[in-house]
């Protein structure tokens, strides 16, 4: 028997609605992938404060349970585009989500998978878009219990735009990581060594942080060094529908252009995936049972 | 033939006194008439036997008793006879088993040698009435039919033969058709076409071959890989068990109709070619010519359409389901394209009909008779298919005026008037164009509508017009049909030779035997004797076909073979769910089937041999319902006790079931777990643990290799029901499939329905409705035990509840209690909406949905239907529930085995079910 959070799907199911950046996407996925969703606990504090648009509230339940009239609202708000949220809403959803107690986020699953497909982390998307930061919260999110839902050498499918569109004024630090540090090279230890010291004491950006409202030019490092365990433990990364080439390979992903062929990538000589979708990362803390939190960490 | 005497006067009295006929096809309509007839008005004749054709397990002699002698067509006779009628007709009517295609007819060798150079006359009157049949079929009945009937007659001592044929032999002509030898003329394009290659044993003979030759294709590989495909495609949209027993039948009725067609195809070209519209014409005329080329003293009766009668046995009688009713019948109804034209429609009434056969036989008998009697109306009193037309329009003008009150689609209808079509016009713009159109439609809006909002709405629309395009065609089959006799073919049927027979009469046979075409009033006839005759004896009958129940399903032969067959059908679709603390986890039919088969594998391990009695006590639970699969796996009895049992009943339970093991969950053995004696006493508790597999599979190691089903006779017993009456009731697994059977027939749900479970699962009804029947169609069953009923159905949002009469009552009075909370003004209102909501229900319009949203909303938004059982639901409830907009249907709980005696006399107290949901549940 499944968790209630935890939905196995069969041929009849309805398309996965997953966010990508600001936007929602929906995402055909083959029978047999696991869904982990929220639990109620950990989103009741959003619903409460009306932080979530009727949408977002959707996005939190299974797909195959909607009604017609519910699913017909998802698809609504897929064609309006950007998900209308105020800065009231985005600032009380963010406070929430980074406030959430690991424990309302727990949700026991069974077994590792050989592919994880994830949406955007809410908190990324309902922030400016800004790739850095998305990478690290989602690779963090990965790790943070220790016992990653994927397995080692496995894929992790996230759909995300990649646009480089940064905040200027309030991310400058991290768009002078991606464009002037990435392209030197992508070896953490390396950019640490050679460029930490320099970056996080350059004075225009430390200018920015006290007086312009730009984050610290620590954060972007941190972004970038957060998310290295995750990225050793995996062997793919892969992006669907990124509406560049260059983005995601700075920021170390393939792109692919739809799911069918994210999945074919990942799948290469295996006659069988273990597949698993969870649609609202940052709300949804995978616990493994036991037996294959032992079997991971062998 | 025998040299016609026309000078002489036929007494047919004289003729028919003491005679002894033979009568083929005399339960069928015309033939019915014919015999009443005979016996009213020439009581001298001394014996008819009737081959009656055996029915399944009813005799010649009980089909012509309880089927044919009831019919008013012997109400002359019985008023003749009075109290004397039945000694009347034992006397006079022996019915003999026999079939026209059986050889000699199937009559009794001891039989004929006794009636050898005793019979006057074999009659037949018998043939398909179908147009389009498949060649083996017509060649079967029409032509070898004939055949038999000359060995018959042959073996009888050469007696005289009067055969029943049709008018529209004639084929592809048009204006006159006399009435001559068929030899003279043996093919509708024989003035066309070369006559030497016609020869009508030849046509039989190579009739034959190519329906061999369809026969043996039908075996090739491919095409059998192509019925078996077909087959488990049609089993599966129909819901049946695809494996075993059903799917060979499938497969062997997939084969017959791919024969059939191409056997009705095959026919077609060829009847096309020689110059008949279709397979019943050319076969009949091939009858025709084995019958006169027999050697015999033969004459043919061909009567055109045969209607309704004018004087016997009644003004108006008929029973004829395939002559003009269907046409009418279909523009009553509303059908306004019909094939038609100004050409003639030769109908003529039965008791006509009967009389001139009467006369056909006298000649017949006395040597006189030609060889073919034409019995039509067009040469003395033509009517047109257009007239018949107007006057149909006038009946159905006049019909829904007076039966339409209330309804404006049927008022509408009344001034609506049709269209008559060419053949090439119906066919360019009849209802196959309009079912084509329709269809394209359907494809557009489906090709081109991305939006699943669109899709959503626009689908119960699509659906509708998809039943309606299917409609059209039906009906476009079926006009079609009559084409060549309402459109094409203009007829003009000399009717001399019955004429000259009806001359030869006495005054008194001449007032006996009606045969005057001439005099009849066709207005008069239409408006007052025709439509009420067919409105009384033959539209009832196209409606009972047309509303013919469907017939149940086939079942499962065992309730592990549903599950199986479900298991693999339905795989990781959610067959159970059961409430959780963070909403309703979920179970799919391949957990439901592997966890069941491991139950059984640990049963069988404890020692539980087939046919050993397992008790399972427990609340409402997924895991009490793979126990109880487990059990039935294990090739063992299910005992299911309610887990409220007292300590005592229980110990009479295990005394009386001899049960070795019993499932119940920790509540249970909390309380009972010390009284079950030398009952070993396992947890079920480890079916629910969530997240993980179960601990106890992973113990045994059966995750990966779960144990082969048993295969079951389905006569074993699944289930026993110690009930409140101290009987013990046994159900077979084959009982409670047939149970399911005729259940999923009555509601056919879908695997999109979800059922909350109300009722406690030992109770059979619920456990066949509330469980099993949505497992047989892939649909969810949720349980709620431990949370309240309010939040159960938000959660699970049911669209379909099962349960018994006082339940429907508590949900009455809950919503009742609801309406009255929103204060004095929303209780007022509530009633006012009931009774408004109840009053447009009556006139077809249902907006209960959109009146109590509110309701609806708590009840979970989705509910449609309550299935109730074990009793009647009150008249007041019923009333509220159906004013809601539910649909409220009773469904049977299974028959019980033949009972058996038990043991449990002792048994003082009623075992009393669960606690019901309490009204503080939804509040």
């Amino acid at each position: 028997m499944s968790h209630p959070c935890v939905v196995t799907l069969s041929q009849h199911s309805r398309p996965r609605v997953l966010l990508s950046g600001d936007r929602l996407v929906e995402v055909k996925l083959p029978a047999g992938t696991q869904c982990l969703y929220p639990r109620k606990i950990a989103i009741q504090d959003l619903l409460d404060g009306g932080a979530f648009e009727p949408a977002m509230v959707l996005l939190t339940k299974n797909e195959d349970d909607l009604s017609s009239g519910e699913y017909a609202a998802l698809r609504a708000a897929i064609t309006r585009g950007r998900l209308g949220l105020t800065r009231s809403q985005a600032t009380a959803a963010l406070a929430v989500i980074a406030g959430a107690p690991l424990d309302r986020l727990r949700v026991p699953v069974a077994s590792q998978v050989d592919v994880l497909v994830v949406g955007t982390p809410v908190s990324s998307a309902l922030q400016s878009s800004n790739p850095l930061q998305m990478r690290g919260e989602l690779l963090s999110w990965l790790c943070a219990s220790g016992f990653p839902l994927v397995k080692r050498g496995g894929t992790l499918i996230v759909t995300h735009p990649f646009t480089d569109a940064f905040d200027h004024r309030r991310h400058a630090a991290h768009y002078d990581f991606v464009h002037r540090l990435l392209p030197k090279t992508r070896d953490t230890d390396l950019l640490r060594e050679r460029y930490e010291v320099q970056f996080v004491r350059d004075p225009a950006l430390l200018s920015m942080h006290a007086q312009g409202g730009a984050v610290h030019p620590a954060q972007a490092f941190f972004d970038w060094c957060r998310g290295e365990p995750a990225r050793q433990h995996l062997g793919r990364l892969i992006t669907v529908g990124a509406d560049n080439e260059y983005m995601p390979q700075l920021l170390g992903f393939e792109t692919a252009a739809s799911i069918e062929e994210a999945l074919y990538r990942a799948k290469g000589e295996r006659s069988t995936l273990d597949i698993g979708c969870v649609g609202l990362p940052d709300l949804v803390q995978p616990q493994l049972s036991n037996r294959a939190a032992t079997e991971a960490a062998a | 033939m025998t040299q016609r005497a026309a000078d002489d006067r036929l007494d047919l009295s004289a003729l028919l006194n003491d005679a002894q006929v033979i009568v083929i096809g005399g339960t069928g309509f015309l033939g019915k008439v014919w015999v009443s007839l005979l016996l009213a008005r020439y009581p001298g004749v001394k014996r008819l036997y009737l081959v009656v054709r055996r029915k399944g397990t009813d005799s010649a002699g009980q089909r012509f008793w309880q089927e044919t002698l009831t019919s008013p067509v012997w109400d002359p006779l019985r008023e003749q006879h009075g109290s004397h009628f039945e000694s009347f007709i034992r006397e006079k009517i022996v019915p003999i088993e026999g079939d026209i295609v059986l050889p000699q007819c199937g009559v009794d060798a001891t039989l004929r040698k006794q009636l050898h150079g005793r019979i006057a006359a074999v009659v037949n009157a018998s043939g398909i009435v179908d147009f389009e049949p498949p060649l083996d079929v017509a060649l079967e009945v029409n032509a070898f039919g004939v055949q038999n009937l000359v060995a018959l007659a042959r073996d009888l001592g050469d007696c005289p033969l009067l055969h029943t044929s049709t008018c529209f032999v004639a084929g592809n002509r048009t204006g006159f058709v006399e009435e001559e030898d068929p030899r003279l003329h043996p093919f509708p394009r024989a003035g066309e076409l070369e006559r030497a290659h016609w020869d009508p044993n030849r046509e039989i003979d190579e009739c034959l071959s190519i329906i061999e030759q369809a026969k043996e294709r039908a075996n090739d590989a491919f095409r059998q890989s192509h019925f078996l495909n077909e087959a488990r495609a049609n089993l599966l949209a129909r819901h049946e068990p695809a494996t075993g027993d059903p799917l060979e039948q499938e497969v062997e009725r997939v084969k017959r109709k791919y024969v059939e067609s191409q056997l009705a195809e095959m026919g077609n070209e060829r009847a096309r070619f020689w110059g008949w519209p279709n397979t019943y014409t050319y076969t009949k005329s091939i009858g025709e010519q084995i019958a006169v080329a027999s050697g015999l003293q033969v004459t043919i009766v061909r009567p055109a359409i045969v209607e309704t009668s004018v004087g016997f046995p009644r003004v108006g009688w008929n029973e004829g389901i395939n002559t003009s009713a269907p046409l009418i019948y279909a523009i009553r109804e509303g059908q306004t394209q019909l094939p038609g034209s100004t050409h003639n429609l030769d109908m003529i009434p039965v008791d006509m009909v009967a009389g001139a056969m009467l006369m056909a036989l006298g000649e017949l008998l006395d040597g006189s008779a030609p060889a073919v009697y034409q019995l039509g109306a067009s040469d003395s009193n033509p009517v047109t298919m257009a007239r018949v037309f107007e006057l149909t329009g006038l009946y159905k003008r006049r019909h829904h005026l007076l039966h339409g009150k209330g309804s404006p689609l049927r008022t509408a209808q009344a001034h609506v008037e049709g269209t008559l079509f060419t053949s090439e016009r119906f066919e360019k713009y009849g209802p196959k164009a309009v079912a084509r159109a329709a269809r394209s439609l359907v494809d557009l809006v489906q090709r081109r509508s991305e939006s699943p909002t669109f899709k959503a709405v626009s689908q119960p629309v699509l659906h509708n017009i998809e039943q309606f395009a299917k409609g059209q065609e039906r009906i476009a089959r079926l006009l079609w049909q009559f084409a060549p006799f309402t459109a094409d073919y203009d007829y003009t049927f000399r009717c001399d030779h019955v004429r000259a027979a009806r001359a030869r009469l006495s005054e008194a046979d001449r007032a006996a035997l009606n045969w005057e075409p001439e005099a009849i009033d066709w207005r008069q006839w239409f408006l007052h004797v025709h439509v009420p005759a067919l409105e009384r004896w033959v539209f009832p009958e196209i409606e009972k076909r047309r509303r013919r129940p469907p017939r149940p399903l086939r079942a499962h032969s065992s309730l592990t073979a549903l599950l199986e067959e479900m298991g693999r059908r339905h795989d990781l679709q959610v067959a159970l769910q059961h409430a959780e603390a963070d909403g309703f986890s979920r179970i799919s039919y391949r957990d439901l089937r592997t966890q069941s088969l491991a139950c059984a594998q640990r049963l069988i391990e404890r020692g539980v041999a087939a046919g050993d009695s397992v008790l399972l006590i427990g609340d409402n639970q997924p895991a009490w319902v793979m126990a109880f699969f487990g059990v039935l796996y294990a090739s063992a009895t299910v005992v299911p006790v309610p887990a409220n049992c007292e300590a005592a009943d229980l110990t009479r339970i295990v005394r009386v079931s001899g049960a070795k093991l019993c499932l119940g969950d920790a509540t249970a053995r909390l309380r009972l777990g010390s009284v079950v004696g030398s009952c070993t006493w396992l947890s079920v508790d480890d079916f629910t643990q969530p997240g993980a597999w179960p601990s106890w599979a992973q113990q045994l190691s059966v995750s990966t290799t779960v144990p082969p089903p048993p295969i079951s006779t389905g006569e074993e017993t699944a289930l026993q029901i110690f009930a409140t009456d101290q009987q013990v009731a046994s159900f077979s697994h084959r009982a409670l499939c047939e149970t399911l059977a005729s259940l999923a027939v009555k509601f056919p749900l879908t695997p999109q329905d979800r059922l909350l479970s109300l009722q406690p699962l030992h109770d059979p009804f619920e456990l066949c409705s509330g469980l099993l029947l949505p497992l047989s169609r892939g649909a969810r069953v949720a349980y709620w035990e431990g949370a309240s009923l309010a939040w159960a159905l938000q959660e699970a949002r049911p669209t379909i509840l099962v349960g018994n009469p006082s339940v429907w009552q508590e949900l009455e009075q809950l919503l009742r209690v609801q309406a009255r909370n929103n204060g004095a003004i929303a209780a007022g209102s509530f009633e006012t909406l009931l009774e408004l909501s109840r009053r447009l229900n009556r006139s077809g319009i249902q907006l209960g949905r959109v009146l109590f949203q509110a309701m609806h909303r708590a009840l979970g938004g989705e509910l449609r239907c309550l299935i109730n059982g074990n009793g009647a639901i009150a008249d007041a409830t019923f009333r509220a529930l159906t004013a809601l907009g539910l649909r409220v249907s009773n469904a049977p709980s299974p028959e019980p085995d033949p009972p058996a005696a038990g043991d449990f006399s002792q048994h003082s107290r009623a075992a009393t079910l669960p606690a019901r949901p309490k009204s503080s549940d939804l509040n």
